[in-house]
């Protein structure tokens, strides 16, 4: 079925990005360096890690897509499964990663 | 005062940001008791979830341009100088980054929302797509309240 195509892809495709987000806002707050970089390209940090959320998601959107043509249910659930777990997990390593930061460090 | 002018003060695009978020929270809560009634309207409950995911994304372009050109220089300051500088440094740290999450999801609920009730029954989708959009309002109350402390704090720092 053709939706189940593009909601694997995009529960994935949101998956990736939502770890690009994570992963680029741990790295600029380790590397003063990084995060001038970062800004560099748009002027702004949070700006430059907006678009590459859009770029990636868009990316592998696509990618996902093209790559399994015929997803069953089970897949398309397994992706959304994993899609709800990396929202809960990621909201509370960044909620965790700046109260530890301002407190802890 | 132009148009312009008046769309891009600071109050309005405080306003419009609020606004919009609570539209977006506003749709996710409604798709959420579609799904929960196992509506047989597929039309209704796309045009709902495509109203959440334009307005979440109408509150990130207003708030990442007064988060931008105003927050940064004007309040950012402020808060910092305060008594609640953790508002800034957890709060909006937390609220910019995660806010990347949510636009994502919200376009994996319109597609979501293009399949019959029914048919979500049968190829048991309807428990995931549930989760998700209670969390896509539990997100968008999220961001409200950190922006509650925000601003809290930012005339808390003035005082």
């Amino acid at each position: 079925m053709n939706y189940l195509r593009s909601i694997r892809a995009s529960a994935y495709a949101a998956t990736i990005s939502l770890i690009a987000t994570i992963a680029l806002t741990l790295i600029s707050e380790f590397s003063v360096a990084f995060k001038t970089w970062l800004a560099s390209f748009t002027g702004h940090h949070w700006v430059s890690k907006s678009w590459v959320s859009i770029f990636v998601f868009t990316a592998f959107f696509f990618i996902f897509r093209a790559a399994n043509k015929s997803p069953d249910s089970a897949a398309t659930n397994r992706a959304l499964t994993v899609l709800e777990w990396a929202i809960i997990i990621g909201f509370f390593v960044i909620l965790g990663f700046f109260s530890y930061e301002f407190f802890g460090a | 005062m132009d148009i312009a002018a008046l769309i891009g003060s600071k109050p309005v695009l405080i306003g419009l940001h609020l606004g919009f978020a609570i539209l977006g929270i506003d749709a996710f809560l409604w798709l959420l008791g579609e799904i929960s009634a196992d509506v047989k309207n597929t039309k209704r409950r796309l045009v709902v979830a495509l109203v959440g995911l334009f307005a979440y994304i109408a509150t990130w372009i207003i708030g990442g341009y007064y988060y931008v050109v105003f927050y940064g220089p004007l309040v950012k300051p402020i808060i910092k100088a305060g008594q609640a500088s953790w508002a800034h440094a957890i709060a909006m740290e937390a609220k910019e980054h995660i806010f990347l999450f949510a636009v994502p999801l919200a376009i994996t609920l319109v597609l979501l929302s293009r399949i019959h009730a029914d048919e979500l029954q049968s190829l048991g989708l309807k428990k995931r797509f549930s989760h998700l959009t209670a969390i896509a309002a539990g997100l968008g109350l999220s961001f409200g309240l950190m922006g509650f402390i925000i601003s809290a704090a930012a005339r808390w720092g003035v005082l």
